[in-house]
């Protein structure tokens, strides 16, 4: 079975000469050595003169006018603007351009009243950049804020436990006082404990030594 | 002489509004000037080029007005890329690319090639029909809308890249080295689809004529 691509002559594979032969693209030199091969080879002028016929009958359809292609650049957006303002007559270009003076003039009014405070708060896009540094700026201050709560807290616990430590240090200063005072008050009773007994050890050894303890006479 | 300047159409109604110099520019330089701004200079263009386009895009497609269609699409097409078209290639090979592109963009629409009736419709909107009459006794003119009909249903019936090879060398008369740069093959495929186009023609048309 033949194939499109494939498809030879039978018996003869010079089928691009043939082609180039009818259609008379073939070098001086080629085309004088397909003609010697022509004469000898009946497959390939049975071609040519077939093919020959093939291109009479395509040679009668001929398209025999010019179809006029509108063809128009396509133009710029202000171009095609200016066109049709043309299209409409003086007056109306005036009311128009009037109408676009007054809705320009109203516009302009609303913006200054936003812009001034005068209207209603004017709605803003907020980049989320600047919402980030909100976010930050509240941190920040909320951070701070606690900070300081956290630092009087902590001044009151200090004074707190330092008063505490006072009134236990006064505590335990009255119990050492209190006890002091009663050691004092032993040892000042032992004192004199001691001292009358020293007293009486001295007058002992005060008496003469005729005298007995006792009081008699030896 | 050159195909390209061989197929220029010369009609006087393109050359209206024109002087001689601005038809004596060639494409490049018409390009050049379209792309320093003056847009208007494009017009010369599409009336150098659209009988071309417009016969490749009505053989094509076999519809006046789809051919029409496809013209407009290709020279719009090509003013809006045109900042594209590096000079690589000649300027009506890429209008050639433009146009078969949107020609099979549309035969696709239509669901692939469909079998057209022996019966068609002439330029002027006329409908013929190919009588069951002998050939040999018809009319000049008739039997060349015969024939004309029977090419037409023939090669409408080809797969599209042989049509388009035949239409191209047949009709816009290019060489085999233009038809490679605007499909993009060796030449050698050009040829092999050529022939082969050819040889289905040949049978097609022999037993058109059969059934007469």
């Amino acid at each position: 079975m033949k194939t499109p691509e494939k498809n030879i002559i039978e018996g003869c594979d010079r089928k691009e000469d043939l082609i180039g032969y009818i259609y008379e693209e073939l070098s001086a030199i080629e085309r004088s050595s397909f003609e010697r091969h022509l004469a000898g080879c009946p497959t390939c002028s049975e071609e040519t003169r077939a093919f020959g016929r093939v291109r009479d009958d395509l040679s009668t359809w001929q398209v025999g006018f010019t179809p006029q292609t509108e063809f128009q650049p396509p133009r710029g957006k202000w171009s095609v603007f200016f066109e049709l303002v043309g299209m409409f007559p003086f007056w109306a270009r005036g009311v128009a351009l009037a109408a676009a003076a007054m809705i320009l003039a109203t516009f302009s009014f609303g913006a200054w009243q936003m812009l001034t405070g005068g209207g209603k708060t004017p709605t803003t896009e907020i980049s989320s950049a600047a919402v980030e540094a909100m976010i930050q700026e509240a941190v920040a201050k909320e951070r701070f804020k606690l900070m300081e709560d956290f630092k009087t807290e902590m001044a009151g616990l200090k004074e707190r436990i330092n008063a505490e430590n006072e009134s236990r240090l006064q505590s335990v200063k009255a119990d050492q006082d209190a006890r002091i005072k009663t050691l004092q008050a032993g040892f000042q009773s032992e004192l004199r404990k001691v001292n009358r007994q020293n007293s009486s050890i001295r007058s002992f050894f005060a008496m003469d030594d005729s005298q007995e303890p006792w009081g008699g006479t030896r | 002489m050159a195909a390209a300047e061989r197929r220029r159409p010369e009609n006087d109604e393109s050359r209206e509004g024109r002087s001689d110099s601005d038809m004596e520019l060639n494409d490049d330089q018409i390009i050049e000037r379209t792309l320093a701004g003056e847009t208007d200079a494009f017009s010369l263009l599409v009336r150098r080029w659209e009988r071309p386009i417009y016969g490749l895009s009505f053989r094509m497609l076999g519809k006046d007005e789809d051919a029409r269609d496809v013209c407009q699409e290709t020279f719009l097409a090509a003013f809006r890329n045109l900042r594209k078209f590096r000079g690589e290639a000649r300027f009506s090979s890429w209008l050639y690319r433009i146009a078969l592109n949107a020609c099979h963009t549309k035969l696709r629409k239509q669901n692939s090639v469909q079998e057209h009736s022996i019966d068609y419709e002439d330029d002027d909107g006329r409908k013929y029909e190919i009588a069951d009459t002998d050939v040999e006794q018809m009319p000049d003119r008739m039997q060349r809308d015969q024939r004309a009909a029977m090419v037409r249903k023939a090669l409408h019936a080809l797969p599209g890249e042989m049509r388009q090879v035949i239409i191209m060398k047949e009709y816009e008369e290019l060489t085999f080295a233009e038809i490679s740069e605007i499909l993009e093959i060796p030449v050698s495929t050009v040829k092999s689809r050529l022939y082969t186009g050819l040889q289905q023609m040949r049978g097609r048309l022999e037993k058109l004529r059969g059934a007469l």
